[in-house]
């Protein structure tokens, strides 16, 4: 039996990320730093703050306080809905990356002593160490990488999955347990709370009543009767903890990934031959794909520098295609985005609206194509003249073409939402493919909107109306540096609502202009100050 | 003027009325009806030409928009999709609602000033969407040639918003509507949406009009109603009563 095979010798890696769905959140919303922000969850007992960020917390907002309270005790607090799947999407993603350090990575396993959601990453890093010149030093890198991306994490290194999570959650910041002496990983635990055993609160409770408060308490209790008197979990945990009972993680393993990549003899310049070569990977990627009856989702064309960062194409699609023409189709649209330094002061017509400039005089050595999210493309009846297997159809073409040409934000699928905020009364969402516009369920025209505009300011505008005498309609607004007369005027549309948003208490009106034309107006309750709103256009 | 003179002209003429009617014709085949009966009346083939852009000149607010959602309920549901190109961020969907429009078929782009042109282009040429939306201020000839030969291979119908400056610039699309204002003369009078009567002014059709053009008469128009209330002193007293 090789050294490695032995338990004891097996190290595992624990990053545990404090406040995980507030640090999403604000990787994913950077302008949230630095100001009180928090994230709730739908209750029973209506919204509760799930995290919150250090400025919320220095403002004396605590984690479970309801949201009025919250937002009542820190005015400007902002409060975000929690997104369970996006947060452990993200985790995954991390875990993905996290493939660096160790091909063995995985999510920490739920339960009734840990959560419902995960938190921490796992790594078995036996051997990996090797490759980072020691343990002190992977940790190191994890830790400064994961700062770079703005990301707050504790660490710990144990012998143990058991011990490697107790550490990072309960322990000092950066243990490290050494292999030897064997007595090193019980007298790193002893002194944590019974929580780092991941025990159901109740069991918690139960052994507090008795004065057992840390693992050392109980770990100079008699082992016979242990299990008799506190259940097996207790027993079981410990020894998972220390090593003497197994314990099983589901790691990740990426799927199968498609790709192709090439290396040239001398390094390109000319766009046209970089075309080439992609349509050649892509030819083979496609047919990767259709023997695996799959469709690709999103690509990423890596295209390499010798001198500089390689520079990075990204293609997401509507729906998921095995078409090379389309798959091409998108990657030319994306090559067109960047702008050749060779092709300057050749460029007409397009030139001047390149989103990116590329310095390429020393030319490209390499590209590969990756596959980084695809699909099992829909059963078709075949027929004798029909359309190549996985070729999508004019509409997915389309909206694909639009978003690789304007980004994944410009473009949507509406849906009507219930609330009775102007601003919030609908919902934008991506074009995707299992939510297409077509197979959504049709919803009946609400009568209050029959008195909504067309058009609707993203931020209402502040006007000055002149209303000399309140028994009379008002004679004129400004708005846009113009006086704007008032032939008509009608009202008031009362809308107060939003309070656990921070609420609105607003008087709705309609003033029409002598030139016809149609505005939709309002008067805050609270500051009186008016403000257009919308245009009936 | 010899008779070889006025026979050829008069062979001529007849040619060119031969090519007006085969022209009608070919509209007439590829029409749907718009929501007004007053225009179907007066355009040949009785609708909107399939594979051609519609538009309207207007001030703000003048209620361009909302004709144009009315004009292309047809066409919208004819389609697989409707899109409405966006720039400005400022289309508000359950307004659209209101008028009957099903929003989950709605494709909503909003892009940068400077694609928008692109954008628009890219949803007429698809087959796949009935009728396309876009309000603009900007645009030169080439721009609108571009939406031109693009909605004429989708098949389907662009709709734009223009304003009233833009009645000394060519015309590339089939039916150039203008609404007027208050006290001018109009030809038309529409109900658009559930509470709104606007004039309008027939200024181009493409293949002429099936009758004579109607006589402009001024406008008179309804003061606009919200939650019943139609009357200023009624809204005023309303208000203190609140």
């Amino acid at each position: 039996m090789s050294e490695l095979s032995q338990p004891s010798c097996r190290r595992f890696l624990c990053l545990y990320f404090p406040r995980w769905p507030m640090q999403r959140l604000l990787r994913t919303e950077p302008e949230l730093r630095g100001k009180p922000a928090a994230v709730h969850e739908r209750g029973a007992h209506g919204p509760r703050l799930v995290a919150c960020s250090l400025e919320a917390s220095a403002l004396g907002v605590l984690r479970g306080m309801g949201v009025s309270e919250a937002t009542a005790l820190a005015p400007p607090l902002l409060v975000t809905e929690i997104d369970r799947a996006r947060d452990r999407s993200a985790l995954e993603k991390l875990a993905a990356w996290a493939g660096r350090f160790s091909p063995w990575t995985g999510l920490e396993q739920c339960g009734p002593g840990v959560g419902e959601h995960p938190q921490s990453l796992l790594l078995e890093i036996t051997g990996c160490q090797q490759v980072f010149n020691g343990e002190e030093n992977l940790l190191s890198l994890a830790l400064k990488s994961l700062a770079q991306q703005q990301l707050r994490a504790r660490a710990a290194i144990a012998p143990t999955l058991g011990a490697a999570w107790a550490l990072a959650h309960y322990g000092p910041h950066r243990t490290v347990v050494p292999q030897a002496p064997d007595s090193a990983l019980a007298e790193a635990l002893a002194p944590l709370a019974l929580s780092a055993l991941r025990l159901p609160p109740a069991a918690i409770a139960w052994l507090g009543k008795l004065g057992l408060q840390t693992i050392g308490d109980v770990l100079k209790q008699p082992r016979a009767a242990l299990p008799s008197r506190f259940g097996p979990e207790l027993l079981e945990r410990l020894d998972q903890a220390l090593g003497l009972a197994p314990e099983t993680q589901p790691w990740l393993r990426p799927p199968p990934e498609v790709y192709s990549a090439q290396s040239f003899e001398y390094p390109i310049t000319d766009r046209e031959l970089l075309l080439h070569s992609l349509e050649r990977r892509l030819a083979v990627v496609v047919r990767e794909l259709h023997r695996r009856c799959r469709g690709a989702r999103s690509l990423d064309c890596w295209l390499y520098r010798e001198a500089a960062e390689p520079v990075l194409l990204e293609v997401h699609l509507f729906r998921s295609s095995a078409s090379k023409k389309h798959l091409l189709q998108l990657v030319r649209t994306r090559l067109e985005d960047l702008s050749f330094t060779s092709e300057r002061g050749k460029q007409t017509g397009s030139g001047g609206a390149f989103s990116k400039t590329i310095d390429v005089d020393a030319g490209f050595c390499a590209l590969s194509v990756w596959v980084t999210s695809s699909e099992l493309l829909n059963a078709e009846q075949l027929a004798l003249f029909s359309k190549p297997r996985g070729a999508p159809s004019g509409l997915a073409l389309t909206l694909d073409r639009i978003r690789t040409h304007c980004g994944r934000d410009s473009v949507f699928r509406v849906s009507p939402a219930d609330d009775a905020q102007p601003e919030h009364a609908y919902a934008l969402a991506d074009c995707e493919q299992d939510r297409a516009p077509q197979e959504a369920e049709p919803r009946p025209p609400r009568a209050e909107f029959s008195a909504r505009p067309l058009n609707l300011l993203p931020e209402p505008a502040a006007i000055h109306v002149e209303w000399p005498d309140e028994h009379t309609a008002p004679q004129s607004f400004e708005w846009k540096g113009e006086r704007i007369p008032i032939a008509a005027f009608s009202g008031p549309e009362r809308i107060e609502t939003g309070w656990w948003r921070g609420g609105i208490a607003r008087d709705y009106y309609l003033a029409a202009s002598p030139r016809q034309a149609q505005y939709w107006i309002f008067q805050s309750r609270e500051s009186e100050q008016w403000f257009v709103h919308g245009v009936f256009e | 003027m010899d008779a070889d003179k006025r026979a050829l002209i008069e062979t001529l003429a007849g040619q060119i009325k031969g090519l007006e009617r085969q022209g009608i014709a070919a509209v007439q085949r590829a029409c749907i009806p718009s929501q007004i009966k007053e225009l179907d009346e007066i355009l040949p083939g009785g609708g909107l030409p399939l594979g051609a852009l519609t538009e309207v000149l207007a001030e703000d607010g003048a209620g361009a928009l909302t004709l144009l959602l009315t004009l292309a309920r047809s066409a919208i549901e004819r389609g697989n999709a409707w899109a409405v190109v966006d720039p400005h961020r400022t289309f508000y969907p359950p307004a659209a609602m209101a008028l009957g429009l099903d929003l989950s078929r709605l494709i909503l782009l909003r892009p940068t000033l400077q694609q928008t042109g692109w954008c628009f282009t890219q949803v007429l040429r698809c087959a796949e969407i009935g009728a396309s939306f876009l309000a603009t201020r900007s645009g030169d000839n080439m721009v609108y040639r571009r939406f031109q030969l693009a909605v004429e291979r989708g098949g389907g119908q662009g709709f734009l918003v223009r304003p009233t400056d833009a009645v000394r610039k060519p015309c590339w699309a089939a039916l150039r509507l203008r609404v007027m204002e208050p006290g001018q003369p109009c030809a038309l009078t529409v109900s658009i949406g559930t509470r709104r009567t606007i004039g309008l002014n027939v200024l181009h059709v493409r293949g002429g009009m099936t009758k004579a053009r109607p006589s402009p008469a001024p406008l008179q128009l309804p003061l606009p109603t919200v939650c019943g209330v139609s009357d200023v002193s009624v809204a005023a007293v309303a208000l203190a009563g609140s």
